[in-house]
C-alpha cells in the first residue's frame, strides 16, 4: 500500500506540474477559457446534459 | 527418514536445551551416524525410533538431572559409545561410595519407576560417577544402537526385526556382564537414584529392538497422544463464548456503519476519479481532432487534460485504498475484539 501510494503521488505530482505549466504557458500565449468557449464547443456541456439539468447543477454549485 | 531429516527434526525439537548442550547432543548423534556409515543408517534410524521419542527421553533425563541438582549433559565431550556400555566397563570399575545413595541389593528386581524405560533406552552406564562429578556424561542412545555400530553382524540381525512371535529369548542384545562388574548399591550413576541389575537393561533393550512395526506404531501414537496432552488445543470457556455472542449485537450496527462509510467514501472517490479520467480523455480528443488550430488553445486543452488525468489517478487510487484499507481495518478490529474476548493460549 505504502509503495503504491508513493508511486501514485510521484506520478500525480509530475502530471499536475506538467499540466499546470502547460496551462500557464497557454494563458501567457493568449489563450483562455473564454476564447475556447467562443471558438469551439469543447466547453458546451449541453452535448451531454440537457440544458435544464445543467442549469440546476450550475445553480446548485454556483448559486443564483 | 534419512539421516539429514532425522538430525534436522532432532535439532528443531531440542530447542529447550541451551546451545552447548544441544550441540553436544547433536554431535553425539552425528558421531553415531558417522560410525554407522551409509549402509547402517537405516538400521540405526530404526533402532533410534522417531526424533520425537528421542527428544522425550532426553528431556526426561534432563529434567531428572536438574531435579537432582546435577549438571545435565556434563561439560566434557560425549564419550564414545563403547566407553559407556556396561559390558565394556573397565576391569576395575571405580566404585564410589556415596552417603546419599540408598543401598540396594545387587539382585534387586527391576526398578518399577516410570523412567525405567528411559533409563534402559539410554543404557545403564557402566561408568559410575558421583553427582558431584558430572563429567560422566549420560549415554544418549541405546546399547542396541551401539551394537549395530560396533558389530556389523548385528546390523543384519536388527534390520530384520522380530518376525518371530517370541522376541524374549533372542539373545542378540543380551550381553552377559561379568559378575564382578555388576553394579552394586554403593555405586551411583548419573541421572539415577539407584543402580539396577545388569540384566534389566539387556532385556529391555532386547524387547525394544525386537518390537514389531505395529508396536512401534502404537508407541508413536502414544507419544503423539502425550504431546497432545502437553499441548492441548485451546478451547474457550462457555462464559467467553457467551460474551462473544453477546457483543455481536451491539457490534452489528458499528460494523454496518463502518462498512457503509468506507464503501461510500471509496465509491465516491472512485467515481470522481473516473469522471476526471473521462474529462481528460474528452479534452485530449479535442487536441488531436484537428478542430482547434490555435496553438495556445491546444496547449490549454492539453494542460487541462493532463491535470484531469493526474486528479483521476489520485482519486481512483484513493477510492480503492479507502475500500481495501477500510475493510481490512474492520476485519482486524473484529479479530481483535473477539480475540480479546475469547482469549488465547498466550494470554492464559
Amino acid at each position: 500500500m505504502g509503495r503504491i501510494w508513493r508511486w501514485v503521488a510521484i506520478l500525480c505530482a509530475i502530471l499536475l506540474i506538467l499540466g499546470l505549466a502547460m496551462i500557464a504557458v497557454a494563458y501567457a500565449s493568449g489563450s483562455s477559457l473564454e476564447r475556447l468557449r467562443e471558438t469551439t464547443d469543447v466547453l458546451d456541456m449541453t452535448k451531454f446534459i440537457p440544458r435544464e439539468r445543467l442549469q440546476q447543477i450550475l445553480t446548485f454549485f454556483l448559486g443564483e | 527418514m534419512t539421516r539429514k531429516g532425522f538430525m534436522s527434526e532432532l535439532k528443531n525439537l531440542l530447542l529447550f536445551l541451551d546451545t552447548n548442550d544441544r550441540a553436544r547432543v547433536l554431535k553425539h548423534y552425528e558421531r553415531m551416524f558417522d560410525e554407522a556409515g551409509a549402509e547402517g543408517e537405516d538400521a540405526l534410524i530404526r533402532c533410534l525410533g522417531s526424533p520425537v521419542r528421542q527428544v522425550l527421553q532426553i528431556e526426561q533425563e534432563y529434567r531428572e538431572a536438574v531435579d537432582k541438582g546435577e549438571i545435565p549433559f556434563a561439560e566434557e565431550d560425549v564419550l564414545p559409545a563403547k566407553e559407556t556400555r556396561p559390558a565394556k566397563a573397565p576391569a576395575e570399575p571405580e566404585k564410589i561410595v556415596t552417603e546419599s545413595a540408598p543401598e540396594m541389593p545387587a539382585s534387586a528386581p527391576p526398578d518399577p519407576d516410570p523412567f525405567a524405560e528411559v533409563k534402559s533406552v539410554f543404557g545403564l552406564p557402566a561408568e559410575k560417577a558421583l553427582p558431584e562429578e558430572p563429567e560422566e556424561e549420560p549415554p544418549l542412545f541405546t546399547d542396541a544402537a551401539e551394537r549395530i555400530l560396533q558389530e556389523p553382524d548385528a546390523k543384519a540381525e536388527f534390520a530384520a526385526p522380530a518376525a518371530e512371535e517370541e522376541p524374549e529369548p533372542v539373545p542378540v542384545f543380551q550381553e552377559p556382564a561379568p559378575p564382578a562388574e555388576e553394579p552394586t548399591a554403593e555405586e551411583t550413576v548419573p541421572f539415577e537414584s539407584a543402580p539396577e541389575p545388569d540384566e534389566a537393561p539387556a532385556a529391555e533393550e532386547a524387547r525394544e529392538s525386537l518390537r514389531t512395526p505395529e508396536e512401534e506404531a502404537d508407541e508413536d501414537e502414544d507419544d503423539e497422544d502425550d504431546e497432545d496432552d502437553d499441548y492441548d488445543v485451546y478451547r474457550p470457556g462457555a462464559g467467553r463464548i457467551f460474551a462473544s455472542v453477546l457483543v455481536t449485537f451491539p457490534m452489528l450496527p458499528v460494523w454496518i456503519l463502518c462498512f457503509g462509510i468506507f464503501l461510500l467514501l471509496g465509491v465516491a472517490a472512485l467515481a470522481a476519479g473516473v469522471g476526471f479520467g473521462a474529462a481528460a480523455i474528452y479534452l485530449m480528443s479535442y487536441v488531436f481532432s484537428g478542430v482547434i488550430v490555435y496553438t495556445p488553445d491546444l496547449i490549454l486543452l492539453g494542460g487541462g487534460a493532463v491535470v484531469a488525468s493526474a486528479l483521476a489517478l489520485l482519486l481512483i487510487w484513493m477510492g480503492l485504498w479507502i475500500m481495501i484499507g477500510g475493510f481490512g481495518l474492520i476485519f482486524r478490529m473484529t479479530g481483535s475484539i473477539y480475540g480479546g474476548i475469547l482469549g488465547n493460549r498466550e494470554e492464559d
